[in-house]
């Protein structure tokens, strides 16, 4: 089975900026086995049918982050993604785009400048304690001049070291395109992944990822990072401990944001259930108003519960306890 | 008949009662028992999860219990909650520590979670037990001519690894399970890139304009495509798409009650005048006439 042949439509996006004014599609029939990646076909076009076919690659082991595309919309590691599972899923034909659209230099490779410079805004480096250098801790029997660095700390940033920056999370993110100042999930990770080092200093770096129209609030949770992540990485799962990690610290304490959590968690304390008419009172106080004509479109279609003890679930009393027991 | 466990949700029986008044018409109309489940918490809805994990983990590993007594399949007709139950079931399933920790605090209440019960997702039960074969019988009022947008949502599929067994194995890219029921209403499918993006439910309260730019590009989208009307299967999509709605006209509906009009149902028993984006006179220009041939 792993020698069989078979074929492959691939329809490329090409864009050269020097010929072409628009992008356009250029269709490609190729063999593949079933140990073939992607990238190898990628490889096959340049060698052997057009040498100006243009793409990012280097490792071809999944460590670089070069060769990041979109096939059927799906962003994948081309050095990483066997073909027969790309036909799987997607049939015969694959239509194979850049990972961003509109941000093209030529054919598959794209200016990935905004995805950097919101790295950059994280600061994306330790910044550890200043010591007196290795020769003292050289000289010394003390551990004096060693950041030391646990088991137990390393568990805490789980896997969020592993990104490789390939851009596949950033790219599929649907906030990014309404909402371009959001620093989106590979950079919020990255946050993630110092601001839970002990060995780091630098402060600032929870203000930036707390900044509204940057920051996690932004995010809208639709796991879509998780779902492309080829480290399996769960950004999403990072960006959700980052919310926990502001609700429970004391240096922020109000907002619609954490009044909104807050606020459902006391719901659900009530009732068991939600009701999102008093949610959203304590969640958006006097910016409720904003929401008052929608409100009525909805009281008039019967979509709003006046009742604050509906729904009430009617095991409400063992939820209660169960919540307070586990507070 | 078959039998199930409906996990209802919140959003059903506070903002969005005519899915929770459709599916049971549509169950009642194709012989499927619904075991409501009354005693069941909210899921946490993705939100209490950022509060207290382990809390929102013992509150649903608590609501399988009810679907596990009943030794019933729990079925969810809410994106959110079909992604939350299948995380915390996966969870428990998979970390026997984190499942001992867990009845631990249950035993209090004389409960214990066996994992016996498996999440799963209305649109998936009436695809894989019910069949398409009965789904195309019922219908009295083939909706031939109708140009119907599917609008998955994103919570329906991921993450996959985690899903697939509730939900078909559909590729969260490339899903056809509404096309599938669209067609076989009689209606034609209107597939087009953005019916499985996220409609921004999650920051609707405090980020109203990220949710209404995703809606708008949305249901611009669809409309591009020449779709007249739009299915979702999720209330919490469903809510936004509508809140969000601007100018676009476009009516959006739940699967069922697209169902319901091919069964020649009643307004009334598939919750229409619930909808924001439904105008009846409208709504029946769109639709064909009944007839009772269709194959």
């Amino acid at each position: 089975m792993a020698n069989k042949v078979e074929k492959a439509t691939l329809l490329i996006q090409r864009f050269d900026p020097y010929t072409d004014k628009t992008p356009h599609f250029t269709e490609y029939v190729l063999e593949y086995r079933r140990n073939d990646q992607l990238l190898d076909l990628f490889n096959r076009i340049k060698t052997d049918r057009d040498s100006t076919f243009s793409y990012r690659r280097s490792c071809r082991h999944g460590i670089c982050g070069s060769c990041a595309v979109k096939v059927n919309g799906k962003p994948i590691l081309a050095c990483r993604t066997p073909v027969h599972e790309l036909i799987d899923e997607f049939g015969p034909t694959l239509t194979v785009t850049p990972i961003d659209t509109e941000k093209i230099i030529h054919d598959l490779v794209i200016d990935m400048d905004e995805f950097w410079k919101k790295h950059d805004k994280i600061s994306p480096f330790l910044t550890p304690q200043q010591h007196s250098g290795p020769q003292s801790s050289l000289q010394g029997s003390s551990i004096q001049g060693e950041t030391l660095f646990f088991d137990s700390s390393s568990a805490s940033l789980g896997d969020a070291d592993y990104c490789i920056q390939c851009g596949a999370c950033y790219y599929v993110c649907p906030v990014i395109s309404v909402q371009p100042s959001f620093l989106g999930p590979a950079a919020l990770t990255k946050a993630f992944r110092f601001i839970n080092d002990p060995r780091d200093t630098q402060s600032d770096r929870l203000e930036v990822v707390f900044q509204p129209q940057e920051g996690v609030w932004e995010c809208i949770k639709c796991l879509k990072c998780t779902e492309v992540c080829p480290k399996h990485i769960d950004p999403f799962s990072k960006i959700s401990r980052l919310h926990s990690q502001v609700i429970l610290s004391s240096q922020y304490t109000s907002g619609s944001r954490i009044r909104h959590t807050k606020g459902f968690q006391l719901d659900l304390l009530l009732n068991g259930m939600l009701n999102e008419l008093p949610l959203a009172l304590f969640a958006l106080r006097i910016g409720f108003i904003k929401m008052a004509i929608r409100g009525i479109r909805m009281l008039f279609h019967g979509k709003v519960v006046l009742n604050p003890f509906k729904p009430r679930s009617k095991g409400y009393k063992q939820i209660r306890k169960l919540m307070r027991d586990s507070q | 008949m078959k039998r199930y466990a409906l996990y209802p949700g919140c959003n059903p029986k506070m903002a969005e009662p005519e899915l929770l008044k459709s599916v049971h018409t549509i169950a009642t109309h194709l012989n499927i028992e619904l075991i409501e489940l009354d005693k069941v918490s909210c899921c946490g809805g993705a939100h209490l999860q950022d509060k207290n994990p382990f809390q929102a983990l013992l509150l649903n590993a608590r609501n399988f219990t009810y679907a596990e007594r009943l030794q019933l399949d729990m079925v969810s007709i809410c994106n959110t909650c079909q992604y939350v139950l299948s995380e915390a079931h996966h969870r428990l399933t998979n970390d026997p520590e984190v499942k001992r920790q867990i009845n631990l605090r249950l035993r209090s209440q004389k409960r214990r979670f066996q994992g016996t019960s498996r999440p799963r997702n209305f649109l998936y039960v009436l695809l894989e037990d019910i069949g398409r074969s009965e789904i195309r019988r019922h219908v009295v009022r083939p909706l031939t001519g109708l140009r119907v947008a599917p609008f998955y949502g994103c919570h329906l599929f991921s993450p996959r690894e985690i899903q697939k067994s509730s939900t078909g194995n559909e590729s969260p890219w490339s899903p056809t399970s509404l096309e599938t029921i669209i067609g076989d209403l009689g209606a034609t499918p209107v597939s087009y890139p953005k019916k499985t993006q996220c409609c921004g439910f999650h920051s609707s309260l405090y980020q109203p304009h990220t949710s209404a730019s995703l809606v708008d590009t949305i249901l611009s989208e669809a409309e591009s495509f020449g779709a007249d009307l739009m299915i979702t299967p999720c209330p919490l999509c469903h809510a936004n798409l509508e809140a969000f709605s601007g100018s676009h006209t476009m009516p959006v509906l739940y699967y069922q009650q697209l169902m319901g009009l091919a069964y020649d149902l009643s307004w009334k028993q598939l919750g229409l005048h619930h909808n924001m984006s439904v105008r009846r006179r409208s709504l029946e220009n769109l639709l064909p006439p009944v007839s009772v041939h269709f194959s």
